[in-house]
């Protein structure tokens, strides 16, 4: 178990690597920043001494070095607009994406697997195609018009609960609904669907067979080997989280990374662009390590193979 | 017959099954009795409702079918009669059963001692540590080596032949009074299979357990029971001792399936198959079920099913070509 962890660690590190690589080459393949931050009336010298100023007259492959390294210390320099630290700014705004993220993630799994499980056991009843509506309407509705459609109704139309904000958990309902309704969609669709598989499988069978309680049987048996595809689901919805938190964190005013990396991609602004990035790029791969593990604590055939 | 305890014992059992297109009888008015410590052997083609049978036995019918007339006497109790939780404790504890498919009949996320002591912690109260001991015990009688370390082990991680093994340790594992062994070797080879069936048959005459074997196979049903009894489109054929079987057969459907066997001897010929197929449960013929590929069919066979007849050997057929030759002797009609 210690040297898969330690198989996955390394694998993260390359991963991340190539991440912050990707990042440097587009960014730098989308325009000159100088031109976006120097007034439109500035001459060829003052761009060149502001080029200079930031380092930005190097040949790329020097800069790519440059940037490698300072990554690797966590430093990002300032932002092009701001002239804050971007890994400040970053960590400021961190937390707020973590909290929705996770109370997102919450939701959608307590609510959405056993939902599915049950429509999986109630196959063919009203309470089966019920669910397989909801999860269809989850998908079928964008994530910015689930929101709009929230503010209406709580904010709006029934005043209860803010329409936007942050700091208290009330501010919290709204977005966390919103962000986790598509992924909820998701894993009730999942968890049906491997429900399904597993109950057709010959040892539910065997395990009636002996006679033991159908609770032992649901939770012990079934749950179990239902809940590997839905682990696959999660992970791969991850990039989902991130890119409907950029949307929900708009519509809401939410201060977290989301936002402030839709507002620095349009500013051009480097630095924070990048280490917006590398933490959102962390945070997917901490979590999909994570759900590796319970994979290994979960799948016995993972565990014992590697 | 009549001297011998009989364990169990199934009464005009009739289970429907609902399809798009209506409702069958998969098991059609069968009756038998099976004394305690003998081996009754069921055979059929595919589709001729032999697993319905033990699965109507069982109580473990799929959603889509249902038991609609019969009795099912276990120890002289009705086990039709029985809630669903009574059932359970019936299960197990009392039938223990072996399936077919020794790779998937383990949960794959369990290790197998964890498997068998399960029912042993449910059906006989034991602790852990007291169901560990008990466990290893019934690993080594079914011959599994090194029991200590299986015990530990996962389904994945064992042989096909070593599960099927530990399959029928944990079918043994409460002291069941009889087992329901559902095709335990069709999915093994040849070896394996030689080797699974000696070991049931040590250990039904060891534990003196009844077993109902279910089987397509003439060869596999030789090896173990003592008594046959041909199914087709759910109806019982014949029922036989097993040398009657074999050198005297009754039914012209089980004589044309002993034909059809391949031997030694017919090495490099053709086999001979019974002409035409098993009807499908939604086309079943009238009459009698086998008339329209038995040779020997007259017009009678079409209209009405044969009543059961006894033969001297107490071989029990459902034939109009017996019916007419002792005419009084007919038991239940098998209607």
């Amino acid at each position: 178990m210690i040297k898969f962890i330690l198989r996955r660690l390394i694998q993260s590190l390359v991963t991340i690597v190539i991440i912050v690589s990707v990042v440097f080459l587009v960014l730098n393949l989308s325009g000159d920043p100088i031109r976006m931050i120097a007034s439109p009336t500035a001459s060829e010298a003052d761009l060149a001494q502001l080029r200079s100023a930031y380092g930005l007259d190097k040949p790329l492959a020097v800069r790519y070095v440059n940037y490698l390294s300072k990554v690797a210390h966590l430093e990002f320099g300032e932002s092009l607009r701001t002239q804050q630290e971007a890994l400040q700014m970053v960590l400021k705004r961190l937390p707020a994406t973590l909290v929705l993220a996770f109370s997102a993630l919450v939701l959608a799994t307590i609510v959405g697997i056993p939902i599915g499980m049950l429509a999986a056991l109630k196959k063919g009843t009203s309470i089966d195609s019920t669910a397989v509506l909801i999860s269809m309407i989850g998908q079928a509705m964008p994530v910015f018009w689930i929101a709009l459609l929230l503010i209406f109704l709580f904010g709006v139309l029934i005043p209860i609960l803010p329409p936007s904000g942050y700091g208290t958990p009330a501010h919290l309902v709204l977005p966390t609904i919103s962000l986790s309704l598509f992924l909820l969609a998701g894993i009730v669709r999942v968890t049906r669907s491997s429900t399904l598989e597993v109950l057709s499988q010959p040892f539910v069978n065997v395990l009636n067979s002996k006679g033991i309680s159908e609770h032992l049987i649901l939770i012990k048996h079934i749950f179990r080997n239902a809940s590997i595809p839905v682990l696959t689901q999660l992970s791969l919805q991850m990039r989902f989280v991130i890119g409907g938190s950029v949307v929900v964190e708009s519509v809401f005013g939410w201060p977290g990374i989301g936002q402030l990396l839709a507002q620095s991609a349009y500013g051009r602004d480097y630095p924070v662009v990048i280490a917006s990035t590398f933490f959102i790029a962390l945070f997917i791969l901490v979590f999909s390590m994570v759900l590796d593990i319970f994979y290994g604590l979960i799948d016995p055939r993972v565990r014992v193979w590697k | 017959m009549s001297e011998q305890e009989i364990l169990l014992s199934v009464r005009n059992l009739r289970t429907l099954i609902k399809t798009a297109n209506g409702t069958f009888s998969a098991v059609d008015g069968v009756n038998f009795d099976l004394e305690k410590g003998k081996a009754l052997g069921i055979v059929g083609e595919s589709g001729s409702g032999k697993t319905m049978l033990s699965m109507s036995i069982l109580g473990l019918l799929p959603q889509t079918a249902r038991i609609s007339e019969g009795e099912v006497f276990l120890n002289g109790e009705d086990l039709r009669t029985l809630s669903k939780k009574e059932y359970k404790k019936i299960r197990g504890k009392k039938i223990g059963t072996i399936f077919q498919e020794p790779l998937t009949s383990f949960d794959p996320l369990y290790t197998i001692g964890d498997q068998i002591a399960e029912s042993l912690k449910h059906h006989c109260g034991l602790k852990r540590s007291e169901a560990r001991i008990k466990v290893i015990e019934l690993l080594e009688t079914v011959g599994i080596p090194r029991p200590e370390s299986v015990y530990d082990e996962f389904p994945f991680q064992l042989s096909g032949g070593m599960r099927q093994r530990a399959m029928i340790a944990m079918a043994l594992a409460p002291s069941p009074e009889i087992i329901i062994a559902d095709e335990p070797t069709t999915a093994l080879d040849v070896t394996i299979q030689a080797q699974i069936l000696e070991l049931l048959k040590d250990l039904q005459k060891e534990r003196n357990v009844t077993v109902l074997f279910v089987s397509h196979d003439l060869g596999v049903i030789a090896e173990i029971v003592d008594e046959v009894m041909v199914v087709y489109g759910g109806q019982v054929m014949e029922h036989t001792d097993v040398n009657n079987l074999f050198y005297n057969p009754a039914h012209p459907y089980t004589k044309a399936l002993l034909k059809a066997r391949p031997t030694l001897t017919t090495e490099g010929k053709r086999l001979r198959a019974i002409a035409g197929q098993v009807p499908s449960l939604e086309a079943r013929p009238s009459g009698c079920p086998f008339h329209p590929r038995c040779e020997q069919a007259t017009e009678k066979c079409s209209k009405k099913a044969p009543p059961m007849t006894v033969l001297e050997n107490s071989i029990r057929v459902a034939c109009w070509l017996y019916c007419h030759e002792n005419e009084k002797s007919g038991e239940q009609p098998n209607v």
